[in-house]
């Protein structure tokens, strides 16, 4: 894609996932890569960073001997997430407009 | 490369990074080899350790920076130097606080030791002037009058302490409500 990706939309993007369900590592990052093209190892430190900001909180559940560890949205993240859609509309509308060949002042 | 090497070589790399960064970040690679169940394919799209490590510190210094100047320390330089010089950096008012508490024991110290001393010369004028008794009645009456005297002072002295600190901490609180 020809488009660059902040670190603000990957944070949205993830923030999004998790605040419909709660997700385990390997399984958000399969989810984000089918919405950007993104590393793997881009994924962890937005996942810590968003953990540490107190938008994202982890718990543990034993899957096969072992531990999956959980991410789920805060009651902060989910502020932080209608932050980021009310601006992401925004966004969208405004480039979808001069793209498309729309006149802005019909808009408005 | 294996997942052993390339686990091995990442940990080597954020050595430095405080524990708690290490272990979420190792538990993290760790789970996703598991959950991804095959080894080479993960290894090609992470990259070698040196970029995922590079992505985790740089990461955390970003996250440091931002917090507050405490925090920032990692854990694992916090050894007695880091103590001692934790103490040797802190308000000046601390070593003030430590020398005025130990000025005011000092004089605590010497203000009962006069005390002491105050009651036993006059406890021993008083046993003076009950032996005396059989020698001279005078003298007797004289020392018995002089220790009486001694023990009234010192009962006085020590009411006058008392109302004064009274007043001084009464003085001190008000001032602080104020």
């Amino acid at each position: 894609m020809a488009f660059q990706l902040g670190s603000a939309l990957l944070e949205a993007c993830v923030l999004a996932i998790v605040h419909h369900e709660d997700a385990y590592g390997y399984k958000l990052t399969q989810e984000v890569k089918q919405i950007m093209d993104v590393s793997e190892s881009t994924l962890y430190p937005v996942l810590r960073r968003l953990q540490k900001d107190g938008f994202l909180d982890t718990y543990d559940q034993p899957y096969q001997g072992r531990n999956r560890r959980y991410y789920t949205i805060t009651a902060a993240g989910k502020m932080r997430f209608n932050e980021f859609r009310g601006q992401w509309n925004e966004f969208r509308d405004n480039v979808d407009r001069v793209m498309n060949g729309g006149n802005e002042h019909d808009q408005r | 490369m294996t997942r052993d090497k390339f686990l091995k070589e990442l940990k080597y790399r954020i050595g430095y990074l405080p524990n708690e960064e290490q272990d979420a970040a190792m538990a993290y690679y760790i789970e996703y080899f598991e959950e991804a169940g095959n080894d080479e394919a993960v290894l090609l799209e992470l990259g070698s350790p040196a970029e995922v490590a590079a992505r985790i510190i740089s990461d955390y210094n970003a996250r440091s920076n931002s917090m507050p100047v405490q925090q920032v320390q990692p854990k694992a330089h916090r050894n007695l130097a880091g103590i001692l010089a934790g103490i040797l950096s802190a308000p000046l008012w601390i070593p003030l606080l430590f020398v005025v508490g130990i000025l005011a024991l000092v004089l605590l110290f010497v203000v009962v030791l006069l005390f002491f001393i105050f009651f036993v010369v006059a406890l021993a004028l008083m046993k003076a002037a009950i032996h005396a008794l059989a020698v001279s009645i005078s003298t007797a009456i004289f020392g018995m009058g002089a220790s009486i005297l001694l023990f009234g002072l010192l009962i006085l002295a020590a009411y006058g302490i008392i109302c004064g600190t009274k007043a001084l901490f009464h003085h001190f609180i008000q001032r602080k409500g104020a």
